[in-house]
C-alpha cells in the first residue's frame, strides 16, 4: 500500500470534515467495545490469560530467528515449500514465480493485512494475473478501489448507501441497500471464482513451531475456501506470528477473538496442514509459506519496540482510541492504524516518513489496557515521540516554544514577571490570549488573579 | 424441581453447548441412538433438502450398512456418500461439482465445546474439507461424550494424551457470517448459512 504518512497532519482535516465517515466509525467501535465488554469480563482470569501470552510472544520475540528455523522444519516435513523474503519485493517476486511455476492465471485471497503491507494484489494484477479479494469487506474495497480502515472491519467507514452505489456501478446490478441482498450477490460472484481459481492466497494468524502448522482465524469461510479450493495454496506469514505449540491456541485464539469482535470464537478457525493426502478426497496440490521479514527485524534492536512485535492484530486498540474514533483508519495514511499503527508505522517506513503519527494519542492508556497481549502501547508511543525529538525531526517552532519554556519554568523571577504581564494585558483588554494556530482549536485558559507562589505565601501558616 | 448434584455432568454440558450455539444463530438438538434416523429426516425435511451430500465416518458407518441414507429413504435427488478413502476411479472435478451443487452436507464432529459452541474437526478424521464448507446447510452428528467445557480444556485432553500435533484441527463456531455492511449480520456469505448439531446420548 502506498503510505501518505508524511501528509499525516495536512490531510487531517479533510478526515475530520467527513461526516458520514466518522459517523460510521463511532458506530462500529462503540459496537465492537459493547461487545468485547461483554465477553471478557465474564473471563474470570483474563488477565492472568494475557500477562501468559505476552510471556510467551516475549520467550518468541527473544528468539525468533531459531524459532523460525524450527517451524520451517516442521512445515517442510509436512510437506510444505518455505520460502524466505527480506522484503515487499522479494516477497512478491516469490508469489509471482510459485504462479508462473504452476501455470496460474486466477488468485483468490482472502483478508490479510500483510499483503496490504507488501502491495500484494497491484504487483500481481500488474504482472497480469487476476486477483480477487473473498472477504465481503475487502471483496467492497476492491470494488471501490479503495485501502481498508480498520484490522478486522476493513470497509467499516462506508455506509451502506456507499456500497450499495459501488455494486451498482461496478457490478452492473439493480440499486440495493439491502446488506443481506449485497452479500447474497457477492457470495453468488465470487464462488464462481473460487471453483475456477487456480491459486488460494491466505495470511496467516498463528504460525505453530511445533508442527509447522498454521491457524487461520475468520468469519465467513473464504478463507478456508481458499486454502482448501484451488490447486496452489500461498500463505504469506509475518515472521513474527509464532506461537510455541498447538496447545497454546487454547490460550491465544479466545484472547484474540475476545478482543477483535466479541465473539466467544470466530466462525472458522482452520490450520493448514500441507498438501493433499493420497487417502484425502480435496486440498491444494502444493503448499507454500512465504516467511515475510519487511523491517520486522528492525525491531529487535530496540529492546522497546521488540515488544511491539507481539502484535496478534485484533484491532481492539483501535475500537478503544479516541483519536482513532474521531479520525478513522485513512487518516493514518497506511495499512497500519490507530495506536499500533502510530507505534509500528514508524518503525517499518522510518521517522521521516511516519515521525507525526505517535503524537496522534492523548495518551490515555486505554490501547494498553486492553492489549490482550499487553503490550504496552501509550509507553510506546511516548517512546516514539522521543526518537522522533531525539532525530531532530520535531517542528521547529515547537522546539523553540518548549526551550523557551523551559527557560521560564527555571526561573522564578521571569515566571512571576511573565505572570504580571499577562494579567495585565488581560485586564487592559478584556479577552483570553490568543496564539495563531494553537487557538484555532483550543481555548487558553484564563490567568488568575493571583499567582500560586502568592497564594502559597498568603495561606502557608493556616494550616497551624 | 431436580437436585443439581444430581444431574448428569455430561447433559449440563450438552446445555450449555446448546445454549451457546442457539446465540449464534446456530441449532443443536439431543437424540436416543434410535432416534437419530427420525431426527435427521425432520432436520433435512426442515431444509427442504433435495440433495444430498454425507462423508461417512467410522460413527456413521453402521448406519449406511443398513441402508439409512439411502436415496429412496430421504427422497433426494442426488445422493453423494463419501468413503473413509477416495475410490480408486475419483475424479477431483465431480466430487467439487456435487459437493457445491448439494443442499445440505451430514458429517460427525470429533469435538464439541461447551462454552462456546464450537463444533471440532480432527484433519486425519475429515478427508474431505469441502464437505464442511460448500452446502449451504450443514448436519454435524456427535456423541455426548465428545463435549468438553472449553477450548483449553480440550487442548490440555490433547496434549496429554500426546495427540496434540497428530493431525491438525478445525474450529466451527456458527454458521458463516459476516457484519462487513455497517455492522449488519448477515449469515451464509460464503460457508453454510444453516447449522444443526445432533448430539446422540
Amino acid at each position: 500500500m502506498q503510505s501518505k504518512t508524511k501528509e499525516f497532519k495536512k490531510e487531517l482535516p479533510r478526515h475530520l470534515d467527513n461526516d458520514i465517515m466518522r459517523r460510521n466509525i463511532a458506530k462500529a467501535t462503540w459496537l465492537s467495545m459493547q461487545k468485547r465488554e461483554k465477553v471478557v469480563t465474564e473471563i474470570d482470569d483474563w488477565e492472568a490469560r494475557r500477562e501468559e501470552a505476552h510471556l510467551i510472544k516475549k520467550d518468541i520475540v527473544a528468539n525468533l530467528f531459531d524459532y523460525l528455523d524450527q517451524f520451517e522444519a516442521r512445515a517442510k516435513q509436512q510437506g510444505i515449500v518455505v520460502h524466505r523474503a527480506a522484503d515487499a519485493a522479494e516477497a512478491n517476486k516469490i508469489a509471482e514465480q510459485i504462479a508462473r511455476d504452476h501455470d496460474v492465471k486466477s488468485i483468490v485471497k482472502s483478508k490479510s493485512m500483510l499483503t496490504e503491507e507488501i502491495d500484494f494484489n497491484k504487483h500481481m494484477i500488474g504482472k497480469g494475473f487476476e486477483v480477487i479479494e473473498t472477504d465481503l469487506g475487502e471483496y467492497i474495497l476492491q470494488l471501490a478501489d479503495e485501502p481498508p480502515s480498520h484490522l478486522t472491519g476493513p470497509a467499516v467507514h462506508m455506509s451502506r448507501v456507499e456500497i450499495a452505489k459501488v455494486f451498482h456501478e461496478q457490478l452492473g446490478i439493480d440499486y440495493s441497500e439491502d446488506p443481506e441482498h449485497l452479500t447474497i450477490t457477492a457470495r453468488n460472484l465470487l464462488r464462481d471464482k473460487f471453483l475456477e481459481a487456480d491459486m488460494g492466497v491466505t495470511g496467516a494468524n498463528f504460525a505453530i513451531i511445533e508442527n509447522g502448522g498454521v491457524a487461520v482465524v475468520e468469519n465467513e469461510g473464504n478463507a478456508r475456501m481458499c486454502m482448501t479450493l484451488p490447486r496452489i495454496h500461498v500463505a504469506i506469514i509475518g515472521i513474527e506470528r509464532m506461537i510455541p505449540r498447538v496447545e497454546d491456541l487454547g490460550l491465544f485464539l479466545p484472547l484474540l477473538c475476545r478482543s477483535a469482535t466479541g465473539q466467544k470464537l470466530t466462525s472458522f478457525i482452520s490450520m493448514i496442514d500441507g498438501p493433499r493426502k493420497p487417502n484425502e478426497y480435496d486440498g491444494p496440490e502444493s503448499v507454500h509459506y512465504i516467511l515475510v521479514d519487511n523491517g520486522r527485524s528492525g525491531f529487535l534492536e530496540d529492546e522497546h519496540m521488540k515488544e511491539a512485535l507481539h502484535c496478534i492484530r485484533c484491532g481492539a486498540c483501535y475500537n478503544t482510541c479516541p483519536v482513532y474514533q474521531n479520525i478513522g483508519g485513512h487518516a493514518y495514511g497506511w495499512v497500519y492504524q490507530g495506536p499500533i499503527g502510530a507505534v509500528i508505522t514508524p518503525q517499518l517506513l522510518g521517522l521521516e516518513a511516519a515521525g507525526s503519527l505517535p503524537f496522534a494519542s492523548s495518551l490515555c492508556g486505554s490501547c494498553s489496557e486492553v492489549c490482550p497481549v499487553k503490550i504496552p502501547l501509550h509507553h510506546l508511543l511516548l517512546y516514539q515521540r522521543n526518537r522522533v525529538v531525539k532525530a531532530g525531526l520535531a517542528p521547529s517552532m515547537e522546539k523553540t516554544a518548549m526551550n523557551q519554556f523551559v527557560r521560564v519554568g527555571k526561573s522564578p523571577k521571569t515566571m512571576g514577571r511573565l505572570g504580571k504581564a499577562g494579567r495585565f494585558f488581560q485586564r487592559l483588554l478584556g479577552k483570553k490570549a490568543y496564539v495563531p494556530g494553537w487557538s484555532k482549536s483550543r481555548e487558553f485558559p484564563e490567568i488568575a488573579e493571583n499567582s500560586f507562589r502568592k497564594w502559597w505565601r498568603d495561606n502557608k501558616n493556616d494550616e497551624d | 424441581m431436580k437436585d443439581t448434584a444430581t444431574m448428569n455432568p455430561a447433559k449440563t454440558l450438552f446445555g450449555r453447548f446448546q445454549l451457546e450455539l442457539a446465540n449464534i444463530k446456530g441449532d443443536a438438538v439431543m437424540t436416543k441412538p434410535a432416534d437419530l434416523i427420525s431426527t435427521t429426516t425432520m432436520l433435512l425435511e426442515r431444509i427442504k433438502a433435495r440433495k444430498l451430500a454425507v462423508y461417512y465416518s467410522p460413527l456413521l458407518r453402521d448406519w449406511r450398512t443398513e441402508g439409512v441414507f439411502s436415496v429412496e429413504k430421504f427422497s433426494m435427488e442426488d445422493v453423494y456418500e463419501l468413503e473413509e478413502t477416495p475410490p480408486a476411479d475419483f475424479d477431483p472435478q465431480t466430487h467439487r461439482d456435487r459437493l457445491a451443487g448439494s443442499d445440505v452436507a451430514i458429517t460427525t464432529a470429533d469435538y464439541l465445546l461447551a462454552d462456546t459452541g464450537t463444533i471440532a474437526f480432527r484433519g486425519h478424521s475429515q478427508p474431505s474439507k469441502l464437505v464442511t464448507i460448500l452446502s449451504p446447510a450443514l448436519i454435524i452428528l456427535a456423541r455426548m461424550e465428545q463435549i468438553y467445557p472449553d477450548i483449553r480444556a480440550l487442548h490440555a485432553h490433547l496434549e496429554s494424551e500426546g495427540s496434540s500435533t497428530a493431525s491438525s484441527i478445525a474450529y466451527y463456531t456458527g454458521p458463516s457470517r459476516t457484519a462487513d455492511i455497517e455492522k449488519t449480520l448477515v449469515l451464509g456469505v460464503h460457508g453454510p448459512k444453516e447449522l444443526f448439531v445432533v448430539v446422540v446420548e
